[in-house]
């Protein structure tokens, strides 16, 4: 009985001009969407390895230097779009993707996307999950609108039941129907962004376990929706109710909730601007040490120290240079206050985040769009590992250039000694390596549950919505 | 087959049905005259289980709707004032699809027969219903109903809308079916075409069963009379749908 009905809805479906043209029209796009934002994000993939080469190229072609010349010179790392960003693009538009490395100075991520797209960037999102998180559920509704809420107004559901089929059955079939429709069209977003990416990176840079939870999370959203939408078509009056209705969910969830609540969040815990996080930081590396000036009571306190450790009297008798310990004591200060400012900053990032899961768990709208950023690898907390690791490598390459800087060449070297370009090329390259996707969506396990508990309330809806009908409690 | 007890249904402050008593016996055709709101679609939906009665019993073959709807459906064919239809399959596709809901596989050797029985032709029955006209669909409807082979048949205004030729031919084909034992029960406002068919005429207002004749005992124009004079008197009670 169930086949037959989702047979019927297919059959509908095909037959149907409107409905027909509408369904194509969306393969279509999400066809289109989903091939361009990949054969973008291998473009952009591309462009960062080359950016990344060259800028590996010209640190190897400047040869001899002195470390700290070279510690200024500094170097670029560039943020790669996240594992799976060519189904989620999330919020990389927003955040910067080149990262200034240099001493004494730790930095944010320049050059978003949108900063450099215009306001056109504000209206561009095509990927596939936009698609299927927002436009999809959007046909689901209007489908089911047309589907069992029709049957109902029309009497085909009356006469179904009379004839013997029973409202659990039917609302199953309905519900299979518009589920199966959706994970078709989930089908063919991946099979189009597998197809195109076998035309231009043959997968080298797929992420198949990511692809996996992907689909995985998808299919148990478009569930939600096909599962709400069968439930309103029991439940409401009439099929314009209940698609009122729906469409009304579908605008607070997807346009009101997570705005009102990104403001909330923003008004509880405010962060500050970018001008304002980098005066703080100037105020706090004042009170320290500077590696520059050599009257600085703190530098002058560790030279003596360092005068007594060789037993000297001056700079020039040591064996070593100590503009390198002064410089690295610079750099220790700088981290510390960065890392009590950048802490602070990230803990309010963690408070606005927990306060925005906490609407994902009433919302599934929010919740699967979170979940989808994680296991893309383009949320904001891949970012802040992103930046947490292109730190970890600032420090450990400008302590290797202060510590060459200070025990690095021969004891007998002039003002004018420069360190080798074996030296230089001996210093690896900065390499990103995302968190693996389980650690990725260990974060989000909320929403998960919150999927898992949405999709058991909907089922759970039409069970009682159907049971409703069956004992004749409302008028079908 | 079809009886009703003392049955009373409220929407809300509203009394759709009230203490209404009726019995439809195998070979019987009782038709239910009555205005608009009248309770007509009311009694219909008891009998078809889709409303409880707040009180009395209403029962088909023995079996109460309210208690066991699938039980008591099983012995009905229901024919509505617009046969609800799929629009994009065909009048056979139907047949077939509604056959199938009911558990039954019929062939379409069989199922044609039924459409023609109906009095579609085979060119009309593997048309999309998108194209029929009210009376074809209605004919659709009847061969579903013949389908179930059930002993009895509620009809809710199955004549409203048809052309002359078309009413005449469902007739005819109601007239077979009492012929053959069915227990039809059918609301109308068409006094003629009840005065033609049925063996019981009841008259209802404001959900009460105001008058209850045989049909055989009363001229067409004394129906009239006497449906117009329980319409024009003073009313006591709120209408019903």
């Amino acid at each position: 009985m169930t086949s037959l009905l989702v047979r019927l809805q297919l059959t509908t479906w095909r037959r149907d001009p409107r409905l027909l043209g509408l369904l194509t029209a969306m393969a279509l796009l999400l066809t289109l969407a989903s091939s361009w934002a990949t054969a973008d994000d291998v473009a952009r993939r591309t462009a960062q390895q080359q950016a990344a080469t060259s800028a590996r190229a010209e640190w190897l072609e400047r040869g001899a230097d002195h470390p700290h010349r070279r510690a200024h010179y500094g170097d670029f790392v560039f943020r790669p779009a996240g594992s799976l960003a060519r189904l989620d693009r999330g919020v990389q538009a927003q955040l910067g993707k080149v990262l200034r490395i240099e001493a004494h100075r730790q930095g944010t991520p320049l050059f978003s996307d949108a900063s450099q797209a215009g306001t056109v960037a504000r209206f561009a999102r095509p990927d596939a999950a936009f698609l299927l998180q927002l436009v999809v559920p959007l046909l689901l509704i209007f489908l089911g609108a047309t589907g069992l809420a029709a049957d109902r107004d029309a009497g085909r559901l009356k006469l179904a039941l009379i004839q013997g089929a029973s409202a659990r059955t039917v609302a199953r079939g309905h519900f299979l129907a518009l589920w199966g429709l959706g994970l078709s069209l989930l089908a063919l977003v991946v099979a189009a962004s597998l197809g195109t990416s076998t035309a231009l990176d043959g997968f080298t840079t797929l992420a198949w376990e990511r692809l996996a939870g992907f689909m995985l999370v998808h299919a148990l959203f478009l569930a939600i929706v096909s599962a709400a939408v069968v439930a309103a078509a029991l439940w409401a009056r009439s099929a314009r109710s209940a698609l009122l209705v729906l469409l009304a969910i579908w605008v607070v969830a997807t346009a009101v909730l997570p705005r009102a609540m990104g403001s909330t969040a923003n008004t509880l815990y405010p962060l500050p601007s970018q001008d304002a996080f980098q005066a703080a930081m100037q105020a706090s590396r004042e009170a320290g040490p500077d590696g520059h000036n050599p009257e600085d009571e703190a530098i002058e306190q560790r030279k003596q120290e360092v005068l007594d450790e060789y037993g000297v009297t001056s700079v020039k008798d040591l064996p070593i240079d100590f503009g390198g310990i002064a410089m690295q004591m610079d750099e220790d200060f700088g981290n510390e206050v960065w890392d009590t400012h950048h802490g602070e900053l990230q803990a309010q990032f963690e408070r606005q985040g927990e306060l925005m899961t906490l609407a994902a768990l009433v919302n599934p709208f929010q919740a699967i769009d979170h979940i989808s950023m994680a296991i893309t690898g383009t949320d904001l907390a891949h970012d802040l590992d992103f930046q947490a690791q292109a730190e970890r490598y600032r420090r450990g390459l400008v302590h290797a250039l202060n510590h060459e800087h200070a025990y690095g060449g021969p004891k007998e070297r002039g003002a004018s000694w420069e360190a080798t370009p074996d030296f230089f090329a001996g210093l690896d390259a900065f390499e990103y390596a995302p968190p693996r996707w389980g650690a990725a969506i260990q974060h989000r396990t909320k929403e998960l549950w919150s999927l898992v508990v949405w999709t058991f309330l909907a089922l759970l809806a039409i069970r009682r919505g159907a049971a409703r009908l069956e004992r004749s409690q409302r008028p079908c | 087959m079809l009886q009703a007890s003392s049955v009373t249904r409220r929407f809300g402050t509203l009394t759709a049905v009230q203490d209404l008593d009726l019995s439809v016996a195998p070979g019987e055709l009782f038709c239910l005259l009555g205005a608009n709101g009248a309770g007509k679609t009311t009694t219909i939906n008891l009998f078809l289980g889709f409303l409880t009665p707040d009180s009395g019993t209403v029962t088909v073959g023995g079996i109460e709707p309210s208690v066991d709807p699938k039980g008591a459906r099983r012995q009905l064919a229901y024919i509505s004032e617009n046969v609800a239809l799929y629009t994009q399959l065909t009048g056979l596709e139907n047949i077939r699809l509604f056959c199938q809901m009911g558990g039954r596989r019929l062939d379409d050797h069989t199922l044609q027969a039924l459409l023609d029985r109906s009095g579609l032709s085979p060119a009309q029955m593997n048309r999309r219903v998108s194209n029929y006209s009210k009376g074809m669909r209605q004919k659709v409807g009847l061969a579903i109903a013949y389908a179930r082979e059930t002993g009895a048949l509620l009809l809710d205004e199955p004549l409203s809308g048809l052309d002359p030729a078309a009413a005449s031919d469902f007739c005819s084909e109601l007239a077979r079916l009492r012929a053959d034992g069915a227990a039809v029960l059918m609301t109308t406002h068409d006094l003629f075409r009840a005065k033609e068919l049925a063996g019981t005429i009841g008259i209802m207002r404001a959900g009460r069963m105001v008058e209850v004749v045989d049909a055989s005992t009363i001229g067409a124009h004394d129906l009239e009379r006497l449906y117009l004079h329980h319409m024009r008197a003073p009313t006591e009670l709120g209408s019903a749908t």
